[in-house]
């Protein structure tokens, strides 16, 4: 049998899926402005650089962080009354079993440079990250209202010159909203971006997370089995000079970090509840968007 | 004229049958024909062999999905008509189809005898409605219509590098779907 085979065969396919491709799929739709791969680049820079520079800053002008006990009842004040149970989800988390550890603060890893004598740099597409990952990188639940970044599908990896991988991370992002260059709209509350991006290394070559608490006594949560260190932190927006600051002028920062089939994850989440946030990374574990996040 | 009464005309062997049916599907039938064959003279042809045949063919059939039923015949006739000599030659669009769903077709199934085309048709049918519908719209729209990546592209709104890499991971999947369904060639 040849490729031929299959395209005569198809010709025997139901007649009711060509008929549903013909009715339902083949609506033709404006095609979306193609974004070059040098702003993608920029984009995926930039909102790097606002994370980065927001959590620097709040360490400075951020009262919480002199006092790390009001972020534990800033967080007690969440309520999530529009979630309700569903009763078919495969999997039930309850809130009450995740612990949030106090972050400190998110720091990138130490920025290495690579000589371009002894490495290459080339751009991976989707192909080749879900060929070297073993698997497609993307979120199966993505919360309302967030939409994947133009940068989602594409990977600046680097080799040596003998063929070895030496920087494999791959960055997916979704936000709120983009602006022509692709980076994250910033919302007018926190003038900070709104959603989640992911980290995923085989190397491990992520974000170092700094907790409050030492190493020794962060607390684990469990979920399907994979151990996973969830952070968090409120953050002040950037308000005006006349502006009084009350608990409204602070936002959530979220991450958590695992490893799962051998790849290591670092996921996270700016102005997000708490209960979705918890959600979006038991579906990336579980593999499975039926899964019910309790109170 | 709605399906229904079309069909019924022919059925009544009404000589406007053919008329109407040009009238609403003459066009698709021609691009279908068109992304095959690209030859005017060719597609031309095809396209009347095929109301000849859905005139032969209605009755005894009664169509129920009666665009499907017209562009599969279409489809047949045209891919007839189909120099495979030539194949590299004339166009190279076709060519590029055949080699990609040579990747799906598994080494040891190589050698053997082709399948019947209503049992691979059968299977395929299967493999396609485990799909979500997007992917399968996709993959139909690339191996039965023998659109561009760029229409299909342009048809979904989405890049053409989603495209490829959707089909990459669809004939992938059908390659393993063929393999553990062990389809007796």
């Amino acid at each position: 049998m040849t490729g031929k085979d299959i395209l005569y065969g198809l010709n025997n396919i139901d007649q009711d899926l060509i008929n549903e491709c013909e009715e339902q799929g083949g609506q033709k739709q404006k095609s979306k402005p193609q974004i070059s791969l040098l702003k993608v680049s920029i984009a995926a820079a930039c909102i790097f650089m606002v994370v980065m520079c927001t959590l620097d800053l709040i360490k400075v002008n951020d009262p919480l962080y002199a006092n790390p006990d009001k972020i534990q009842s800033n967080m007690q004040e969440q309520t999530f009354s529009t979630y309700s149970t569903e009763n078919d989800a495969l999997v039930h988390i309850s809130m009450n079993t995740v612990h949030f550890n106090d972050l400190d603060q998110e720091l990138a890893s130490a920025p290495i440079w690579y000589n371009p004598e002894m490495y290459n740099t080339i751009v991976w597409g989707e192909i080749e990250i879900e060929d070297y990952y073993g698997k497609e990188l993307t979120l199966q639940y993505v919360p309302e209202g967030l939409k994947a970044s133009p940068v989602n599908g594409s990977a600046t990896v680097i080799f040596d010159k003998e063929g070895n991988i030496v920087y494999d991370t791959v960055w997916l992002g979704y936000y709120q909203g983009y602006d022509e260059l692709g980076n994250p709209q910033l919302t007018d509350d926190y003038i900070s971006p709104k959603g989640i991006s992911v980290l995923f290394s085989k190397m491990g070559l992520l974000n170092d997370c700094l907790y409050i608490l030492p190493d020794n006594e962060i607390k684990r949560t469990s979920i399907e089995g994979i151990d996973v260190i969830f952070g968090h932190r409120s953050i002040l927006g950037c308000i005006s000079g006349d502006e009084n600051i009350s608990s409204e002028s602070y936002y959530d920062i979220y991450v958590a970090e695992f490893l799962l089939d051998g790849i290591d994850y670092n996921i996270t989440a700016s102005q997000m509840s708490a209960k979705e946030f918890v959600k979006t990374v038991a579906v990336i574990i579980s593999g499975d968007v039926n899964i019910c996040v309790d109170d | 004229m709605d399906d229904l009464n079309i069909v019924q005309l022919f059925w009544d062997k009404d000589q406007d049958a053919i008329m109407n049916l040009a009238e609403k599907y003459g066009e698709k039938l021609y691009s279908l024909a068109y992304g095959i064959l690209h030859n005017h003279e060719d597609t031309e042809e095809a396209v009347n062999d095929t109301y000849l045949k859905v005139w032969n063919a209605i009755p005894p059939e009664k169509p129920i999905y009666l665009f499907a039923f017209i562009a599969k015949i279409c489809r047949c006739t045209a891919l007839d008509k189909y120099d495979w000599n030539h194949a590299k030659k004339r166009h190279i669009q076709l060519g590029d189809v055949v080699n990609e769903l040579d990747n799906c077709v598994v080494a040891d199934m190589q050698n053997r005898d082709s399948i019947k085309g209503y049992e691979l048709g059968d299977a395929l049918s299967s493999f396609l409605r485990q799909l979500p519908k997007q992917k399968r719209w996709i993959f139909i729209r690339r191996y039965w219509y023998f659109d561009s990546i760029a229409d299909i592209s342009f048809r979904y709104g989405i890049s053409q590098s989603k495209v490829k890499t959707t089909l990459h991971r669809t004939r992938r999947q059908l390659k393993c779907f063929l393999e553990s369904e062990g389809i007796n060639i």
